[in-house]
């Protein structure tokens, strides 16, 4: 193709903004959080392993067997570290909907979050997985993943 | 044109102790009417309304809305006197000159206070032996019906008016109450808002703005209502052109046929066509393969019956042909065959995006609820501020090396809500693709079918008794016969189809008439013209009233709203006491005037009870005056001016002064 080479003068190029997936909108996946620390954790704290793998079964509805199954199969699945689930909570918690203790390591939902979950369960939102979180309640303890998560991997 | 002239008032109230009353003429022109504070001479007004059923404006039905001393008890001489009946009268005429009496009892033994006396005639300027009738108003149908008051006066007053609609969907008469705050300012809420609101439940939409349209005759009530008929009639002819769409894709899917051009909405198509496949698999009109076929059917049976043993050269010739022609025909349906498999799997494909896309626009407006959640709990979740340090960063938890700027959520939805339409529009044209491609396998399937056919024919008479005729051609004028019954059969359906788009079409051709008729903005030239003129003199008269709160420069009237608005905003009613008292005399006047200019629907009559509110200056009250006595229509002012007050500011105008003296109105009726 011949272009018209002489009569440009100048080109320019600008960005364009780009579509990306909800899922890496902070406000979208600190909500999910705050639902995993709200309906399934014991005193809403739980360890960063615990979210990591919640959180990986909340990618799709198809992992959401697996998790409910955890407790009959002891078979701890290989799950992706995601680390924009770990940069959501550090901005979740300069929001301060977070709290992150540094004796023990957990995440727990501060007043602010607790408000946020309190809306979020009323809104129509997250209806799939306000119901897998329900189903789920709070069987899976931080002591027991942990377990299950040395015996598959012993270091 | 004025529609309505008051002649002549009258209360009528009998007790114990005689009978009493008041007795007002009225004449063309500007009235004014005085008494002192508190006499009664708001009352007096407020009957006017009463008599012609329109009390709601007093916020209320019936006679609860007139003051005890017109019903209950009445005080005479520092005595109370109860009272045992009472009526309002009131002599009107028309523009044509017909004059009626109209009798309503406040309080009565034996008359409902629904009903309206007519007498077709004066009774109270002087008493002529006529007919009368009775009528009713606040019962189901008073506005439309042949016993309804209403319907009768607007009759008398030749309104035609209008339906407009209401806030249930339907239309409904515009009431004739519904006028009156425009043209009649009465005392106690009249003087607040340019139309002050009317009790009862009318249920009609932007009830101000019709009543308005309706005063200055303006097309735009009637333009408003064309276009939700035209909206209806769209749809309407939008569904038949459906179903007809639909039997005529059935009907060539029946025969394997198709419809050349067929668009989706009911364009102005001049003719509908069905093709068939012929025998050499060209597309032809039915009509024409018709014909074809009934020419060759006369040819073969005119033809004299072929022996074999003529033929056994010329038929190993054609069982070469026909062998060739099977092997052309079986790789085209192959290939065929193949396009469709890959056409289903695109679209297959292509379904499968839409879904994906579908769970993606849902988590995408989940985010956009979530973010809104965020900002309703604490402000400092708005997207793009770090809470840490309060910069600007991008709504993304993608580490900011990567430097790629998301879209915002808005604009990725609207991004998602596209990439869905192109998807749904792909699929749609591949359904297309498909049936169309289903059709011509169809055909070319039963063309091999013949070609196999013909062949064996071909190879077994050539094995047969060299003497018989061949069955070959016998066979092949049968399917010829049945194959074209069955073509009539269809050409008679789709004359059938082609006479109900000749419908359609005609439908559709008149819709776009009168889509076309209708102006192109909201409100037509005149509108337009009317518009103008009402604001100019509305100016005009502010500055006549020597307002001067505002500039009038900076005032305009809101083509929204018809009221007066300044740079954008409605003219607050807290500026100054005195000039919102001057904003309602102008209105109601220009109203008045624009509607005489251009022959609108105003009745002619404006009243006016107290208009010096507000310690308003002499001066500006004395301008209203001259206005109103110089204007055509019939004016009438309720004021507690003293009488030498009233003479000083209206030296050399002409009007009527009804001076009711110093004491109460109501007083002894001598015969």
């Amino acid at each position: 193709m011949d272009l018209p080479l002489d009569e440009i003068k100048e080109i320019r190029f600008s960005r364009k903004r780009v579509p990306i997936s909800p899922e890496l909108r902070p406000m979208y996946r600190i909500s999910q959080i705050i639902l995993i620390l709200h309906l399934s954790s014991t005193k809403q704290t739980a360890s960063l392993l615990k979210l990591q793998l919640f959180n990986w079964g909340l990618q799709n509805k198809g992992r959401y067997e697996r998790l409910l199954k955890l407790k009959e199969s002891s078979d701890f699945p290989i799950i992706r570290f995601d680390p924009f689930l770990n940069r959501a909570l550090n901005y979740g918690v300069a929001m301060g909907v977070f709290l992150f203790n540094e004796k023990t390591g957990k995440f727990s939902l501060t007043e602010k979050g607790e408000l946020l979950a309190q809306r979020i369960l009323k809104e129509d939102v997250f209806l799939e997985e306000k119901k897998f979180l329900k189903a789920i309640k709070k069987s899976l303890s931080d002591a027991y993943i942990l377990q299950l998560f040395k015996e598959r991997y012993p270091s | 044109m004025n529609r309505i002239k008051l002649n002549h008032l009258k209360i009528t109230i009998d007790t114990a102790e005689g009978i009493f009353g008041t007795d007002i003429p009225f004449q063309a022109g500007f009235n004014v009417l005085r008494a002192r504070n508190t006499k009664g001479k708001s009352s007096t007004l407020n009957s006017i309304l009463y008599v012609l059923g329109i009390e709601e404006m007093l916020g209320g039905r019936n006679a609860k809305t007139m003051k005890p001393v017109l019903k209950d008890k009445l005080s005479y001489k520092g005595k109370e006197i109860p009272i045992l009946e009472s009526k309002v009268q009131l002599e009107i005429s028309n523009h044509k000159g017909d004059i009626i009496t109209l009798t309503r009892w406040i309080k009565s033994s034996s008359i409902d206070e629904k009903l309206i006396r007519v007498h077709f005639g004066p009774q109270l300027s002087k008493e002529d032996k006529v007919n009368y009738k009775d009528y009713y108003v606040h019962i189901k149908g008073s506005a439309s019906e042949n016993a309804g008051f209403h319907a009768f006066l607007s009759n008398f007053l030749e309104w035609e008016l209008p339906e407009v609609p209401t806030f249930d969907g339907g239309d409904r008469i515009l009431y004739i109450q519904t006028l009156f705050p425009l043209f009649f300012v009465e005392q106690n809420k009249g003087w607040s808002s340019f139309y002050s609101p009317i009790s009862g439940s009318f249920g009609i939409r932007d009830l101000s703005k019709r009543a308005f349209e309706f005063l200055l005759n303006m097309d735009v009530t009637k333009n408003t209502k064309e276009r939700e008929e035209l909206k209806i009639i769209k749809a309407l002819l939008a569904n038949k052109w459906s179903t007809l769409k639909q039997d005529l894709e059935q009907l060539a899917v029946a025969i394997h046929a198709e419809v050349p051009c067929l668009p989706e909405k009911p364009l102005l198509l001049d003719e509908l066509s069905l093709n068939v496949y012929d025998d050499n698999k060209k597309l032809i009109s039915i009509v024409d393969r018709i014909f074809q076929l009934e020419s060759s059917i006369k040819e073969k049976e005119n033809y004299s019956v072929v022996k074999i043993s003529d033929v056994t050269s010329k038929y190993e010739k054609k069982v070469r042909e026909q062998d060739l022609l099977v092997l052309q025909l079986q790789s085209e349906i192959n290939s065929i065959r193949q396009d469709l498999h890959l056409e289903r799997n695109n679209q297959h494909s292509m379904n499968e995006n839409l879904k994906n896309l579908e769970v993606d626009l849902k988590r995408n407006q989940e985010a956009e609820k979530l973010y809104k959640l965020g900002s309703d709990v604490d402000s400092s979740f708005s997207q793009g501020i770090c809470p840490t340090c309060n910069q600007h960063v991008e709504d993304s938890l993608m580490p900011p090396e990567t430097s790629i700027q998301p879209l915002d959520l808005s604009e990725n939805i609207t991004f998602i809500k596209e990439q869905i339409n192109t998807l749904k529009f792909g699929i749609k044209q591949s359904q297309k693709v498909i049936q169309n491609k289903q059709s011509k396998l169809a055909a070319i399937s039963e063309h091999l079918d013949n070609a196999r056919r013909e062949l064996r024919l071909y190879k077994s008479e050539l094995n047969e008794n060299p003497q018989l005729p061949t069955k070959k051609e016998l066979d092949k004028l049968v399917e010829l016969k049945i194959l074209l019954n069955k073509l009539y059969d269809v050409s008679s359906s789709f004359e059938k189809i082609e006479q109900r788009f000749e419908i359609i079409k005609e439908e559709w051709r008149g819709y776009l008439s009168r889509q076309a008729a209708l102006p192109k903005d909201y409100f037509s030239e005149l509108d337009k013209k009317k518009l103008t003129n009402f604001e100019k003199e509305f100016l005009t008269l502010l500055e006549t009233f020597s307002f001067s709160s505002i500039n009038t420069d900076e005032i305009a009237i809101s083509h929204d709203k018809y009221t007066p608005i300044v740079s954008g905003f409605d003219i607050k009613f807290d500026s100054s006491a005195s000039d919102n008292i001057r904003l309602i005399w102008s209105y109601v006047i220009a109203i008045y005037k624009t509607s005489q200019q251009f022959t609108g629907n105003h009745p002619g009559l404006m009243v006016f009870d107290e208009p010096g509110q507000q310690q308003m200056a002499v001066k500006s009250q004395k301008q209203l005056f001259e206005v109103l006595s110089k204007t055509k229509g019939q004016a009438i002012v309720g004021t507690s001016l003293e009488p030498e007050e009233i003479k000083e500011m209206t030296k050399n105008l002409t009007l009527n002064v009804i001076d009711l003296g110093e004491d109460y109105i109501i007083k002894p009726l001598t015969k």
